[in-house]
């Protein structure tokens, strides 16, 4: 009886379950193939889009890494990095969302109203941000009213010269600027403005001079990835940020601390315009990528 | 499991034995045939470097043959076989020669652009021209895989018993990432057949004692030896084997009190003697300087260039690498139910083993004693050195290769173990007749190799991007924010678009793809020969972006650049992009151009 027992558990353990395993993973083989969109699809979902798109809409994938279709939304925004960032997508009027490979709006965050849904093989998705503020200055799309100031021992030097978007100190360098950058921050690559710091704790300044003040500040910030390839990168960044004269932000960002930060600042006792203030050091500047970004929300 | 059982079918009989020899060459002969019908896969950077390199050591030969005097001069060692010294050469010797032989040149006299595309602007003369160079070169690579395919099966059957050789085999067989390597004239494939053939020799001269087989052991080593330098390894795991297996043999002899050591193994020996002759003669940059020659080669790999490996997420570039990379890359990117299987046979192995040390098992599951132990160690030593948080991660699976065709050795022994769990469905149920045992085998087998023929062949040209079911099949690169491609051969997939809409003379930056394999491509007739390759983002007309995580800043700069948001073309693997094609704005799209 034991013996029947053990060839039971036998023939159920080894003879059948194995076989069960492989057919199991034949299903699963097939249907991650069989739910790959071929491009006439993708065709088909860029032109219902393309009938009702408008300026300041963006277009967004889901999964973000489905990106095949890509070339038939030429001509479009689109978003193509890695992870989407809804933040930034908050900030255009409406987003297309093209959901494929079974995914559904149950990845949309609350913060997005679905205006239409249309199920398929592609489904496409029309949403806008529900939030109770309006952009009202973008620092990185006013670059242009920056000051950039560098802090010696011994002099302040402006950085006056303004080509494409970046401030340069006496000559356009490869990375000794501030301005518009597009850097890759380990989640998602993303238009950020770039504040490479100086060395040995002088330090870089960023002024923007008259700043229309509303309810809130997004102020974002991070090292790009190449900062943490070197196996000795510099030193932490410590970052300052000041509106008038109180510092609303400072923060020491660690020599290893991967990653995008947020901080919402409020503005709530502020109003009119105001200098805002963004003091970067480190005390070792190799490969110190800092980046960041602020919007004024009213 | 009983000894018995683990007979080789043959049982000693004549039909039987001739079957034990068939059966390997019809397994490696069907590979072989499976590698030939899909050669349709990209020249890899590295593989780029070694058809240059199979190029100019070729010529050696032609000066050999010319003049052998003044071919074993210094000079003339330094002048052909300086390139590519890092590695050793006896790989690219046989690149060459197989191109020489059955490569199908141009000829300049008809077609004088093409010298550019030689070494020196000197075609040599078509011999056979049977092929295409490309697969002329790789034609080593294919044999030699083919050879290990052979192999492994022989081991199997003689250690083992024919379903453990041949389930393990087929296992190997249908590998993506091991079909993918074992196209390329690289040394990632032939260096697994060599450390396998190593251990094939080791193991038959512990199981037979004749001499000759001790001798081959060396001579394998040596010949390893001249693949890569990962087979410096085969000898501390052999050690370890030795060491293990014989432990009871060491000790004080009571009578005397002599300590007392087990007789050293005849290989050990010859492959002290012998294996470096074979070395130092496969290796012609040895024979003038080898004390500086070995420096420059251990210090080159000590101190090899880290690049980079995209892991959950996680861009690794430096150290401490995952613990365990080896280990969880295998886990999903090897078939789903042959990784199913190789667990379950390790695990059987293991409680096997327990089972003995309590004195409560009696069979052994090889009808070697020790060869369980010694499939397992060449195993997981390959596995455990890149398994290290010391050991740089890149390459996709490739450095622990070696280890792989050991591991479907355990896939057999639990499939083994589940067609007698089948057989003994007629103990229970006396009506399970041997027809029906026959059809359930049958579709057992059906129900195993179709996936593992899926996986093998649905993407093949992008094999090394393979993840398996389990893990979202291809789409884990994108899900799971994995490696896609990482060695610039995707840039084969993009060239039908650029023949066909890249204006005449156009300039296209290939990004991650060598100037040798541009050459090649254009050699074989791939690539229309008046594109402009240049690697110069500023001059570029179309950028071949190939999707490796390190590079998006140079996407994105391209980008910016040139004021493009999408690229024109995509080069997918299951929806999942490996290749951007980019085009500049207003450039004219036509479909003129010669080749």
């Amino acid at each position: 009886m034991e013996q029947s027992k053990l060839r039971l558990v036998k023939i159920i353990f080894f003879g059948l379950i194995p076989p069960l395993v492989a057919l199991f993973y034949l299903c699963l083989d097939v249907y991650w193939i069989a739910r790959v969109p071929d491009k006439a699809e993708w065709a088909d979902a860029s032109i219902k889009v393309r009938k009702d798109y408008q300026d300041g809409d963006i277009v967004v994938f889901v999964p973000p890494w489905a990106l095949e279709g890509l070339p038939f939304f030429d001509g479009l925004k689109v978003w193509t990095s890695e992870t989407v960032d809804w933040y930034e997508i908050s900030k255009f009027s409406r987003s297309w969302v093209i959901f494929s490979f079974g995914k559904t709006p149950s990845s949309i965050p609350p913060d997005f109203q679905e205006i239409r849904f249309e199920k398929g093989t592609i489904s496409i998705g029309l949403y806008k941000p529900s939030l109770p503020y309006q952009l009202v200055y973008d620092f990185l799309k006013n670059i242009q009213d920056a000051k950039v100031l560098r802090h010696y021992k011994d002099k302040i030097e402006e950085c006056a010269l303004f080509i494409k978007e970046r401030w340069y100190c006496g000559k356009v360098h490869p990375w000794q600027f501030v301005g518009k950058e597009t850097k890759d921050f380990g989640d998602a690559v993303r238009d950020v403005i770039w504040a490479h710091p100086l060395d040995k704790e002088l330090f870089l300044e960023i002024v923007y001079p008259s700043v229309p003040m509303g309810k809130k500040m997004v102020f974002r910030y991070g090292l790009a990835l190449k900062s943490f390839e070197d196996e000795n990168p510099g030193g932490p960044v410590k970052i300052e940020l000041k509106i008038s004269e109180d510092t609303v932000f400072e923060r020491t960002i660690g020599k290893e601390e991967r990653g995008w930060f947020s901080e919402n600042i409020s503005l709530e006792r502020r109003d009119g315009y105001a200098p805002v203030t963004l003091q970067v050091s480190t005390t070792n500047n190799s490969f110190r990528q800092f980046c960041f970004t602020a919007d004024i929300w009213r | 499991m009983e000894h018995n059982k683990f007979l080789t079918a043959s049982n000693g009989n004549r039909w039987g034995r001739r079957l034990d020899h068939l059966i390997p060459a019809l397994l490696a002969i069907t590979y072989f045939t499976m590698l030939v019908f899909t050669l349709d896969i990209g020249f890899p950077r590295d593989e780029s470097f070694y058809f240059y390199a199979g190029e100019r050591y070729s010529r050696w030969f032609d000066l050999l043959i010319k003049d052998p005097k003044r071919a074993f001069t210094k000079e003339a060692i330094n002048e052909h076989f300086e390139y590519n010294k890092e590695h050793p050469a006896l790989p690219k010797i046989l690149f060459g020669l197989s191109w020489r032989v059955f490569g199908r040149m141009h000829d300049p006299a008809q077609e004088p652009w093409t010298r550019q595309w030689y070494f020196d602007g000197d075609p040599p003369k078509t011999i056979l021209g049977i092929m295409d160079e490309s697969t002329a070169m790789r034609l080593p690579a294919l044999i030699s895989a083919s050879f290990l395919i052979y192999l492994l099966c022989r081991f199997g059957i003689i250690f083992f018993n024919t379903r453990i050789a041949v389930t393990s085999t087929i296992a190997f067989m249908f590998m993506p990432h091991a079909f993918w390597h074992a196209h390329l004239a690289c040394f990632d494939m032939p260096v697994t057949t060599a450390w396998f053939a190593v251990c094939y020799c080791y193991l038959m001269a512990e199981k037979t004692g004749k001499i000759g087989w001790h001798i081959l052991t060396s001579v394998a080593w040596g010949i390893a030896l001249n693949v890569k330098h990962n087979t410096f390894f085969i000898v501390p795991t052999l050690l370890l084997y030795f060491l293990i297996t014989r432990w009871r043999e060491f000790g004080i002899d009571k009578k005397n009190g002599v300590f007392k050591v087990p007789s050293i193994p005849l290989s050990f020996v010859f492959m002290a003697t012998i294996s470096p002759i074979v070395y130092y003669v496969l290796w012609p940059k040895l024979w003038f300087d080898p004390i500086d020659q070995l420096k420059f080669y251990f210090n080159f790999h000590f101190h090899h260039v880290m690049y980079w490996a995209y892991y959950f997420g996680d861009l690794i570039s430096k150290p401490p690498y995952p613990w365990g990379f080896s280990f969880v890359m295998s886990a999903v990117t090897i078939p789903g139910p042959t990784v199913f299987m190789a667990i379950i046979g390790l695990l059987l192995c293991l409680w096997n083993w327990i089972r003995i040390i309590k004195g409560k098992g009696t069979g052994c599951i090889s009808n070697h004693r020790g060869a369980v132990f010694f499939v397992f160690i060449n195993f997981f030593i390959p596995f455990l050195l890149i398994g290290n948080p010391k050991v740089p991660v890149f390459g996709g699976t490739k450095h622990w290769l070696p280890g792989v065709p050991f591991l479907t050795i355990f896939a057999g022994i639990a499939a083994y173990q589940m067609f007698e769990a089948i057989s003994g469905i007629k103990e229970i149920f006396p009506s399970f007749s041997v027809a029906k045992e026959r059809i359930a085998n049958l579709m057992i087998c059906l129900a195993f190799i179709s996936p593992l023929m899926l996986d093998t062949f649905h993407g093949y040209t992008n094999g090394s991007t393979f993840y398996n079911a389990f893990v979202g099949g291809f789409s884990a690169m994108g899900e799971l924010r994995m490696q896609r491609e990482f060695w610039g051969n995707t840039a084969f997939s993009a060239l039908p678009f650029i023949n066909e809409n890249a204006p005449v003379g156009s300039r296209v930056h290939f990004h991650d793809t060598t100037y040798d394999a541009v050459k090649m491509y254009w050699r074989d007739g791939l690539l229309r020969r008046d594109i402009i390759p240049v690697w110069d983002q500023e001059r570029a007309d179309y950028y071949l972006f190939h999707w490796h995580k390190e590079f998006l800043n140079d996407e994105a700069y391209f980008k910016n650049l040139v004021g493009v948001e999408v690229p024109i073309e995509v080069v997918a693997q299951d929806g999942v992009p490996l290749l951007n094609i980019y085009e500049r704005p207003n450039l004219r799209r036509g479909s003129s151009g010669a080749k």
